[in-house]
């Protein structure tokens, strides 16, 4: 992408002292673009996936929910607001740094780099290919060109720090700094995986340590990609809009060391009542729970930056937008450690409640910020004047009403749901023991969903629209943003030193100069934190009870657990039976760490549009899965759950069962040989075969014995039955029980 | 299934050193911040949003020597 911008003004030198230079906004033009554009996708197929909870027949093929919503998920959160963290980065860092981007080349390299791993994520997850962790399904080559991508934009960062004219590091700038940091972090260790193809691999984790991981990572992601880098959008943007500086510096500073501090501790929340330790548990609640002071801080803080200018507020689209998505920040961020605490999190959990937190913080926080940021840069970087500031204004009150619509729908939904689940009659039974009941109660909230949700996404059409009319009205040549400032002196001293002693502070404030040491400083508390979380549940690895009766999947029960993970089953199917009354009277024994020591990844879940399926195993006869794969309303008239009829008809993929096996003993998977050596297939076939027979033998369909539908049985009709037949004993038991081999 | 693991694990201390670790990081961070002598220093920070450089709207140049 090129585009023609006048040459600096030379005409005449710049002051004694100063430098002139220009601002690189070309590259902020493309990332502001491809804000809209995947903002505008993501959220069209958020409306699509709601719409087929509430009317389940446009469930079409395997254009289904199970494949369509990690293909929303990705879209909105790595798609929209990741341009939109760096559309408001590459404009702010140099302006606020003094000094033009360190590489022209290296940004457009990130830019095209980041668009070619959303259109690979836009192709590979409506294909099932995926690794099946949440926020994180996208397959190892994909993870690999992130890392490669986050690494230029690093460089970048880094090196226009290096080249800086202004000597402080605005708190904007820790807390993209703190982003880089952080989710490099996460992204490099949480995506740990052996390869078995192109297209398939095994996370290196297992279980419950996969779970700790993979929250670890979906937590923190929450943090320092949506929430870190868009407050330091909010430092920077609300001030400019504003006009004044932000209320309480200090504050900004006391908020970021709190965020930093605090938030990579707190993501056990996301797994109380499971197989985790109890002390993690507690940990992640108790952090959580302190989070709010310093969000709330920081709400404070960017409501107070207006103070005098309140009245600008009902004038100014953007103010508008700054001052809901900061109130939303503050919302969510109080809503979250109300959440995280266990009595409440036994309500909420697996439930729409969560659906309507992380809509409030994406949509009111991250979305709200991000367009009251975009119609300030607008006219700036189009160079022209905002086309509408009235359709400006409908947008503002069109993705209000809706979000509210939306998130009160589902805080109903949740709710109702969660109360559901647990409520027993007064002979002490299940008061609704048939779990499409919970679902369908729902059905109207479902569609108030859909209205609130058009209503938002028809603000966000029409915030493209007013931009793209905008950019329509740009002049031919851009002019180039010239700026001036003197250079960082080498011979400097600081005109008010600090005295000497290390409880004088000098030594934080060389850290706030010092890039390089600052980040060191950032990385190690993200470090700590994260190793104070994650030693210990490796340390566990030899206190987990060893059950002697989990084997691992005999080849054509992981050929069914990838068709599970493909289709996306996870989305709404969690395998977890928590250990409270309401779930074990419902889905039977609650879920032993012991049990998950082979699930590569592990399968949780974190949302029951379905049941539970840990025990399911057993549950029914193979036809019944059969029946009800191939169209679920056959079974149950009022199920939501999408058809997969061609699982009866497609072939099973004999070749990678051998890889997989394969790539599963290099993770350790105790495999006999009777699997290894190039067995697995002729085991496989050997099952498949036997559940073919018993599903014609009770009046199904004939000649099964080669297709999908056989594995995913075997699968389904093995999870949770490894202890349902043996009872749970020490690792070095004397009485082991026979291995589970092939049929 | 907490005491399946919480029965062979005894590290409730990881926890109480985080606490304690967050704490002292927390306090001392406070007490520089709102140090009266910083105060200058931040106030000048707080603007730098407001003086970008940019031609037009020159800022103050605190860096030259």
């Amino acid at each position: 992408m090129s585009e023609s911008t006048t040459a600096p003004q030379s005409a005449t030198p710049p002051p004694a002292g100063l430098e002139r230079f220009t601002y690189f906004d070309a590259p902020v033009r493309a990332f502001a673009a491809a804000t809209v554009l995947w903002g505008i996708v993501g959220m069209l197929v958020g409306l699509v996936i709601a719409s087929q909870l509430a009317f389940p027949q446009l469930n079409v093929g395997w254009l289904h929910f199970g494949r369509l919503r990690p293909l929303h998920t990705n879209a909105v959160i790595f798609a929209f607001a990741g341009n939109a963290i760096f559309t408001g980065i590459y404009y702010s860092m140099q302006r606020l740094l003094k000094a033009r981007v360190f590489s022209d080349g290296l940004t457009w390299f990130h830019f095209w780099g980041w668009q070619a791993i959303i259109v690979s994520a836009a192709l590979t997850l409506p294909l099932g290919i995926t690794s099946g962790k949440e926020y994180a399904e996208l397959e190892w080559p994909i993870d690999i060109a992130i890392a490669v991508v986050w690494v230029a934009f690093a460089v970048n960062l880094f090196g226009t720090i290096a080249k800086r004219r202004e000597r402080h590091l605005y708190v904007a700038i820790w807390f993209y700094l703190s982003c880089i940091l952080a989710v490099a972090v996460l992204h490099i260790f949480n995506s740990l995986a052996v390869p078995a193809s192109w297209f398939k691999s095994y996370s290196l984790y297992a279980g419950a340590q996969d779970a700790f991981m993979q929250w670890w990572y979906g937590h923190n992601a929450v943090a320092f990609f949506l929430t870190t880098p868009f407050l330091g959008l909010m430092y920077y943007f609300m001030p400019k809009a504003a006009e004044r500086p932000v209320f309480s510096y200090r504050l900004s500073i006391v908020h970021f060391w709190s965020i930093v501090f605090l938030y990579m501790w707190a993501g056990p929340h996301h797994l109380h009542y499971t197989a985790l330790p109890e002390w993690a548990s507690t940990l992640g609640m108790v952090f959580s729970v302190m989070l709010w002071m310093p969000s709330w801080g920081g709400m404070i803080n960017g409501l107070l930056t207006l103070r005098g200018a309140w009245n600008k507020v009902s004038d100014d689209p953007v103010l508008k937008f700054f001052v809901a998505g900061v109130t939303f920040y503050g919302m969510s961020t109080f809503e979250g450690p109300m959440m995280s605490v266990k009595s409440v999190n036994a309500l909420s959990h697996y439930t729409d409640w969560t659906i309507a937190h992380v809509h409030s913080g994406a949509l009111g926080w991250n979305g709200f910020i991000t367009f009251g940021m975009l119609y300030w840069l607008a006219p700036r970087l189009f160079q022209t004047e905002l086309f509408s500031k009235k359709l400006a204004t409908l947008h503002f009150w069109l993705g209000t009403v809706g979000l509210l619509v939306y998130v009160l729908s589902m805080y109903t939904a949740g709710v109702t749901q969660g109360l559901m689940w647990r409520a027993f009659d007064e002979t002490g039974r299940l008061q609704y023991p048939d779990f499409v009941e919970t679902v369908t109660r729902l059905m109207p909230m479902y569609y108030i969903r859909i209205v609130g949700g058009t209503l938002y996404f028809a603000g966000v059409v029409l915030g493209g629209y007013n931009l793209l009319r905008t950019w329509q009205g740009r002049p031919s040549v851009y002019a180039d943003a010239v700026a001036e400032a003197a250079p960082l002196a080498k011979d400097w001293t600081d005109p008010h030193p600090p005295k000497p002693g290390i409880f004088e502070w000098g030594w934080h404030r060389g850290w706030e100069r010092n890039g390089l040491v600052f980040s060191v400083v950032t990385a190690g508390a993200v470090i700590v934190a994260s190793l104070f979380e994650i030693i210990p549940t490796f340390v566990l690895d030899s206190n987990i009870p060893t059950i002697a009766a989990v084997q691992p999947y005999t080849p054509l029960e992981l050929a069914g657990r990838e068709i599970y993970i493909a289709e996306g089953c996870y989305n709404c199917h969690s395998q977890m039976v928590r250990p409270l009354r309401s779930e074990t009277e419902r889905y039977g024994e609650y879920s032993k760490p012991g049990e998950f020591v082979y699930d590569h990844p592990f399968q949780w879940g974190s949302r029951r549009i379905g049941p539970d399926l840990h025990r399911v195993g057993g549950k029914y006869p193979d036809l019944w899965h059969v029946r009800h794969m191939e169209n679920p309303q056959t079974v149950h008239a009022q199920s939501v759950m999408p058809a997969f009829g061609w699982l009866l008809t497609q072939d099973l993929d004999w070749n990678s069962v051998q890889k997989n096996v394969d790539a599963m003993a290099m993770l350790g998977v105790p495999y006999g040989q009777d699997v290894l050596a190039g067995k697995a297939v002729e085991s496989a076939k050997a099952q498949a075969t036997a559940i073919a027979e018993r599903v014609h033998k009770d009046g199904g369909p004939a000649d099964l014995q080669g297709k999908q539908i056989t594995a995913l049985v075997a699968y389904l009709q093995r999870l949770g039955t490894d202890i349902a037949v043996k009872s749970e004993a020490p690792k070095h038991a004397s009485a082991a029980p026979a291995p589970r081999g092939t049929p | 299934m907490k005491s399946d693991i919480m029965g062979h694990a005894n590290l409730w201390g990881w926890a109480v050193a985080a606490l304690v670790l967050f704490c002292l990081v927390f306090a001392t961070q406070v007490w520089r911040t709102f140090a009266a002598r910083n105060k200058a220093e931040f106030d000048r920070a707080a603007g730098l949003p407001l003086a970008d450089g940019t031609l037009g709207s020159q800022p103050e140049h605190p860096n030259a020597p």
